[in-house]
């Protein structure tokens, strides 16, 4: 992946939303700042949400294009990741809504993972292990708390910033997070 | 103490993060970073700055240009610039007209005189270029007896001499004489009203007459004053012999008759004034004037007491 290492060295200064309103003003290089910096978090959101690597792509792909739609409509005031993150969540509500109830299919989403090769062999099983259970257990979650959990920990987001991507209240987001990580410990600590 | 949940939590967050880390793959950023940049000029057409800075060059330029020529066009005298009566450049194509519409005394002819430039103006005799002033005279005369209201109009307005005007009428054709064996035409009688006009003043109240005047009589023949008369000679031959254009003829400054102002007059009254200048001891511009009326009135019988001037 040199691209997105050469993406990823561009990003490292500015801020997020000095870059969007660099892009906003016609500097495209603002926008590849911006998209390397971004792109690993939210395409490892959607592929651990929605557990399907072809729907993973498609979202992806749309997210970033309702974000170039959408783009002057952006306000300096919100943080980009959330907004980002809040336009997938969207994508995802209405991929769900047209979808049936998918079942879990851990498997597909453990073979798109693409494990480093250092993680596979026989001395290191164990580890090994313990990251398939994790990725059991987050996939047993439910939506809400899996999703809650993966802004925690794949975009880092507080309490605020994933009540705001999700479109819920602030208790209702903490709830959801703190449902998900009991059950995340109950899976992995049976 | 640390709290158990929050230290769960990390470790949670922990195990997270060792988890394989999936990214797009090339296609897909290639994908979404070519619709970005396909978007961007779309929404704001990013124009290369040297295109600005050269319609900004060109802008300067033009504006710059524009102001030097606005700036520069009233000191120099252009081609489109009336040529002044008093200047010596010229080809002297119009200012023939101009100097005989400005023919009020002798500096002034001589002056016209020397300018002439063409050939044909070299062939004409002072005299015969300062007579355009009685010939003008004439000529109003001639137009208020076909119009007397307009002839009384007339003799009303000031004697003044306008210069402006007179530069105006700069593009009036030159005052070429026709050639004197042309006969002039008859005209028609004049009204007894106009005789009464016409002027017995010395010269030098009647050339700025004559010189406002043709500036006025502008208004019914712009081409100039001079040639009024050739295009419509409109003779006065059937006025009486003693009728004061003869007088007005012979009082122009002493000068006698000439080849233009003969050909406006009847035979008597040329016969008349050659009488005049003779009896005033000038014979040798009676036996000129003499030798004009036998060259535009070949048929005419000289007289008994003018034979004398006979070559």
């Amino acid at each position: 992946m040199a691209n997105s290492r050469t993406l990823a060295l561009v990003s490292t200064e500015r801020s997020d939303e000095s870059l969007m309103q660099a892009w906003v003003g016609g500097d495209a290089a603002a926008f590849e700042a911006l998209y390397a910096r971004h792109r690993g978090m939210l395409f490892r959101y959607l592929l651990r949400s929605l557990k399907q690597q072809t729907a993973t792509e498609e979202l992806f792909q749309e997210t970033w294009v309702r974000v170039v739609a959408a783009r002057q409509r952006w306000q300096p005031q919100a943080r980009f990741s959330t907004w980002l993150l809040q336009i997938a969540h969207n994508l995802m509500v209405d991929h769900w809504r047209r979808q049936r109830p998918a079942e879990s299919d851990p498997e597909t989403v453990l073979a798109a993972l693409d494990a480093p090769e250092e993680d596979r062999p026989d001395a290191q099983w164990t580890q090994f292990e313990q990251r398939r259970r994790l990725q059991r257990a987050l996939e047993a979650l439910p939506d809400e708390q899996r999703e809650a959990f993966l802004l925690r920990a794949e975009a880092g987001l507080g309490i605020e910033e994933i009540a705001e991507a999700t479109g819920v209240g602030r208790e209702t987001a903490k709830s959801r997070l703190r449902y998900a990580m009991a059950r995340l410990r109950e899976l992995l600590n049976p | 103490m640390t709290d158990p949940d929050d230290l769960d939590e990390q470790r949670l967050l922990a195990a997270y993060r060792a988890l394989p880390r999936p990214e797009p793959s090339a296609a897909l950023d290639a994908a979404v970073l070519a619709h970005a940049r396909a978007a961007l000029p779309a929404a704001r057409p990013a124009r290369p700055r040297w295109v600005t800075g050269l319609a900004t060059a060109a802008v300067l330029t033009l504006a710059v240009g524009t102001g030097w020529q606005l700036r520069e066009a009233p000191l120099g005298d252009g081609p489109s610039s009336p040529a002044p009566i008093e200047s010596d450049q010229g080809s002297g194509s119009s200012e023939p007209a101009v100097a005989e519409a400005l023919t009020t005394d002798d500096d002034v002819a001589n002056k016209a005189e020397a300018k002439l430039g063409t050939a044909e103006a070299e062939e004409q005799p002072a005299d015969r270029m300062r007579d355009s002033a009685p010939r003008q005279i004439r000529e109003e005369r001639q137009a208020a007896t076909q119009d007397p209201a307009a002839g009384r109009a007339q003799a009303a307005r000031p004697l003044s001499v306008p210069e402006a005007p007179a530069a105006a009428a700069v593009p009036a054709p030159r005052s070429a004489p026709r050639p004197a064996a042309a006969p002039p035409a008859p005209a028609a009688p004049p009204a007894p009203a106009v005789m009464q006009e016409a002027p017995a003043a010395p010269a030098a109240s009647t050339l700025p007459k004559a010189s406002g005047r043709a500036v006025e009589g502008g208004a019914r023949d712009k081409r100039g004053t001079i040639d009024t008369p050739l295009a419509d000679p409109a003779p006065r031959a059937d006025r009486a012999p003693n009728e004061p254009e003869a007088d007005e003829l012979q009082s122009y400054e002493g000068q006698a008759a000439t080849q233009s102002a003969p050909r406006t007059l009847s035979p008597l009254e040329w016969l008349d004034a050659i009488r005049r200048m003779r009896d005033q001891g000038d014979a040798r511009r009676a036996a000129d004037a003499l030798a004009q009326f036998r060259a535009v009135y070949p048929d005419e019988p000289v007289p008994d007491d003018l034979k004398s001037l006979l070559p």
